[in-house]
């Protein structure tokens, strides 16, 4: 059915008209022609070849950033800082994928695979609130809010346990920090997952850290390239 | 076979438990007659909740297609059309429209197995009708046993003395939409059973059934006859989705089935993949709170320049404004948005931008076909509060009221789109298909649609629809009215077109024109329809001539009034809505229409029809009454980016003029049910994204 549908869609995006003009499908093919052939904007203005990031561009930008990865076989983005609303930072791209996190722990994503509406943290969450190692908790209570009907979205309820493994080091963009793993293995009714974490052994900053972010969506990967500060 | 004895075996067949694990549900395919089966018979599988498919069956002499609906996590429902070779009277082919049900009656659970009962074309000709109960039960390696016993059809081989109810079946063959209650659970029954084996091979799943159907409708026809009440097949499913199978049946014949498959909680792309909004900030509490700016005309137009421009961007125009120093009022039109809940948050966040810090509410009104709709309040500073909070959903939900539009913003400095009259138009192809035309099973065509709308202010426009036929199933000489001649442009619509509001909950809308293809005249509604309330009445009265079918602008001799009143019922069940209309229809018949359907918040639509009028049968053709399915699937399920067009796919038996109404005019209702207070609370989670 879902080649019927796709073949009558595709028929359907051909379509032009004056509000929407030239399909996005047509849009797309044309765009792909015009390069080939060596006219067009894309042909005109070849993409600017990415920059390599080091430490001095981004002590530089004085920004706080975060390097986010979605998936297997996906490019990293960078996101950068925007927002500061009660503690809850939103990093967006350029592409104006954002991730909105408290501490480290992602409380929102915004057009990267499937939302993650929110978060609902507690207090003591050591991804959300600066912790050193020695003082984390066994286990934290959290509540994801994903698409659903209903303004609250669906609810997953989950208690997470903290699994300490070996120290070691982690570098990030040109700076080694000494850490240690944290495994976070997380159940609720009906659902289970892991997340895995790479933590100052002296402060408790995650530096890498990777998460769930929904049923529907693939792990989140994520590089504190710059932490965020007040 | 003593009663007890009989009785004992049938619940040995319901209840079977074999050694093994418990699975949480029993799995689903379809089978040759597209509901969830083994290969002819019924299993006590269920699909996902709302799962659709399609499946077209081959055995010899016969073709079943079949669309197929898990209506509710325990209901389904299946209509099929099939073609049963030499079954007339007169030995021509039957073309047969046929309606099953099976509800869920027990989950699998432990090592209990799932029970389920079903009736098989109870509301058609009862070519195949028959009942059962069945039971199936999972098991380790992939197996999945099934045992039941049927009645009618599926008690007609092999089968003993009725052990529940009198051993007589009516045999009287039903004329088409009739039901057959006086026949189900009568008869002799039967018990058949099976099992379906998904493989290690991914994808590549075996059936074995016994059968407990004799096909004796079709040995009598000739095509089909069993040797033996077993049968096997094999089937693959290479994407997910698509599922071919090969069948040998009864021991000597062989049957081929496709299914293609979608789930609107599943879409084919990321619902969520695109843009994201643009982050927001609350205001400083020492911020400049100077109501000045609002006495400016030059700053309220710069700074609804700017607030076009940005949402503009997320497919959202601005028709006016009201800026005022603590409140300001947007009336917008979303374009691309599915959901229109997204829309408002997207534009709360350009206001939270861009608004002087002395504006306290938002107060943002949809806009559909130039008519406010509904206004939905939000308090600036509870917005503040909440963005980027967790739960902000809920919170915003309290926070925000949703009132009736009203009919407009007034005279005081308003800020308006100067963008009247404006000209649009647009090319089209499109490739409507039809099912179940009594004459031609299924028939497509290809047309070219070129329309073309000259919007003369907000709510009063011109619009023209010109289609050419390309080519398809249907042509010069189809079986068909006049009007369904292809060899020349079709102009399919030519009117003008007035909608506005009465009150703040009432709706109304006049066209005047060629309305349709085939009728042309006045045709005016009425809607009342609170957007606090999940119900709403309308009225639909028209005078309409029929036009000449050789000539674009001349009528022809036929002239009636019709008059249809309507009741809209969002149940807020699962997404369930119900519809009723009853009146005098374009072809003079007095009578009604029963509509009840699913309607997902993503934009998936699936509803079943039922027409009665006092046209008589002979004069309504196939079927004492019109019925029929419609899925209406949005683009935006398979496309990565926001767009709110979709494909409908319409399955009916056609009832020619008779319980029919003037189309070629939308419907208010149609352009107001998602902006009621109802949909917003099931799609609100939608106002952060």
């Amino acid at each position: 059915m879902r080649f019927i549908v796709a073949t009558l869609f595709l028929v359907g995006l051909t379509a032009c008209s004056s509000g929407q003009g030239v399909s996005p499908l047509t849009k797309a093919i044309f765009s792909k022609v015009t390069s080939v052939v060596g006219i067009g904007d894309e042909a005109a203005a070849p993409a600017e070849a990415p920059r390599r990031m080091t430490r001095e561009s981004i002590t530089s930008s004085g920004l706080a950033m975060v390097r986010a990865k979605v998936g297997e076989g996906t490019d990293p983005q960078t996101l950068i800082a925007q927002t500061d609303n009660g503690g809850f930072v939103t990093y967006a791209s350029q592409l104006r994928q954002s991730l909105t996190m408290r501490g480290t722990l992602v409380t929102a994503t915004r057009g990267i695979e499937r939302d993650l509406l929110s978060t609902q943290i507690f207090p003591g969450d050591p991804i959300a609130f600066l912790t050193k190692p020695s003082d984390w908790p066994k286990s934290v209570r959290r509540i994801y809010h994903l698409p659903g009907n209903s303004p609250e979205g669906q609810v997953v309820d989950v208690t997470c346990n903290f699994l300490f493994g070996e120290t070691g080091e982690h570098t990030i963009v040109e700076v080694t920090y000494p850490v240690i793993q944290v495994l976070e293995s997380c159940q609720g009714k009906n659902v289970g997952f892991e997340n895995a974490h790479l933590a100052d052994t002296r402060t408790g900053q995650l530096w890498r850290t990777r998460q769930w972010i929904g049923f529907q969506s693939a792990i989140v990967l994520i590089d504190v390239l710059e932490p965020y500060t007040e | 076979m003593g009663m007890t004895n009989k009785f004992a075996m049938i619940l040995a067949a319901v209840s079977i438990v074999f050694a093994g694990p418990a699975f949480a549900q029993t799995a689903a395919s379809s089978s040759l007659y597209g509901s969830a089966g083994l290969i002819d018979m019924p299993t006590a599988g269920m699909f996902e909740d709302g799962e659709t498919s399609w499946t077209f069956g081959v055995l010899p002499g016969t073709t079943r297609g079949s669309m197929n609906f898990q209506i509710l996590p325990k209901l389904e429902g299946t209509v099929r059309y099939s073609t049963i070779d030499g079954l007339d009277t007169d030995g021509s082919s039957s073309f047969d429209m046929s309606f099953d049900l099976k509800y869920l009656l027990m989950s699998e659970s432990g090592w209990r197995p799932a029970i389920a009962i079903g009736l098989r074309d109870f509301l058609g000709h009862g070519v195949y009708a028959g009942e059962y109960l069945v039971a199936s039960k999972t098991l380790i390696g992939g197996m999945t046993l099934t045992g039941g016993v049927g009645w009618g059809r599926l008690g007609s081989s092999g089968g003993f003395d009725n052990p529940f109810g009198p051993s007589n079946r009516p045999t009287t063959r039903l004329a088409g939409g009739q039901f057959g209650a006086n026949q189900w659970f009568r008869g002799d029954a039967a018990f058949f059973g099976g099992f379906e084996w998904e493989t290690p091979v991914e994808g590549l799943s075996m059936k074995a059934e016994y059968s407990s159907d004799s096909y004796a409708e079709e040995s009598a026809a000739g095509g089909f006859t069993p040797s033996v009440p077993y049968s096997f097949g094999v089937e693959y499913a290479p994407w997910d989705g698509v599922r071919f199978g090969a069948y040998y049946l009864n021991g000597k014949n062989i049957a081929f089935a496709l299914t293609l498959g979608g789930n609107p909680n599943d879409p084919v792309t990321h619902p969520d993949a695109g843009i994201g909004p643009a982050p927001t900030m609350i205001r400083p509490a020492n911020g400049d709170r100077n109501p000045a700016w609002a006495g400016n005309e030059q700053v309220r137009n710069q700074i609804m320049k700017a607030v076009s421009q940005a949402l503009g961007a997320e497919g959202v125009s601005v028709q006016s404004a009201l800026l005022r120093p603590k409140v300001v009022e947007l009336r917008i039109s979303n374009h691309r948005n599915v959901l229109h809940a997204k829309a408002i948050g997207r534009t709360a966040r350009i206001l939270a931008l861009a608004m002087p810090h002395s504006v306290e509410k938002f107060r943002i009104t949809m806009v559909e076909n130039g008519v406010a709709v509904s206004t939905v309040i939000i308090d600036r500073s509870a917005y503040e509060s909440q963005v980027d909070r967790p739960d902000a959903g809920a919170a915003s939900w309290n926070s925000t009221r949703i009132v009736d539009a009203a009919p407009s913003l007034g005279t005081e400095k308003i800020w308006a789109q100067d963008k009247y009259p404006a000209f649009s138009w647009s090319i089209n192809p499109s490739v409507p298909i039809t099912f179940f035309n009594p004459n031609q099973p299924v028939t497509y065509d290809v047309l070219i649609n070129f329309g073309a709308r000259w919007q003369l202010s907000p709510t009063l426009s011109v619009s023209g629809n010109i289609s050419q036929h390309l080519f398809g199933s249907t042509d010069e000489n189809a079986v068909g009215s006049e009007f369904d001649k292809t060899s020349r442009p079709v102009l399919s619509r030519l009117a003008l077109d007035k909608s506005f509001k009465l009150a703040d909950a009432v709706y109304a809308r006049a066209s005047i024109g060629l309305l349709e293809k085939q009728y042309g005249g006045i045709d005016t509604e009425i809607l009342w329809k609170p957007v606090q309330s999940n119900w709403g009445v309308g009225l639909d009265v028209a005078y309409v001539k029929e036009r000449d079918p050789d000539n674009y602008f001349g009528f022809g001799p036929f002239e009636t009034i019709t008059g249809i009143g309507s009741v809209y019922w969002d149940t807020g069940y699962n997404d369930i809505t119900a519809q009723l209309d009853v009146g005098r229809f374009v072809g003079g018949d007095w009578g009604g229409t029963v509509t009840v359907g699913r309607r997902f918040n993503n934009g998936w639509e699936v509803e079943g029809y039922v027409t009665l009028t006092d046209a008589s049968y002979a004069e309504y053709g196939e079927g004492a009454f019109d019925k029929g399915v419609r899925v209406s699937i949005p683009l935006r399920w398979t496309l990565p980016f926001e767009t709110r067009s979709r494909t409908t796919v319409t399955l009916s038996t056609g009832g020619g003029q008779f319980g029919r109404r003037v189309g070629g005019s939308g419907r208010l209702y149609s352009d107001v049910r998602d902006y009621s207070r109802l949909r917003m609370y099931e799609t609100w989670g939608a106002f952060w994204q």
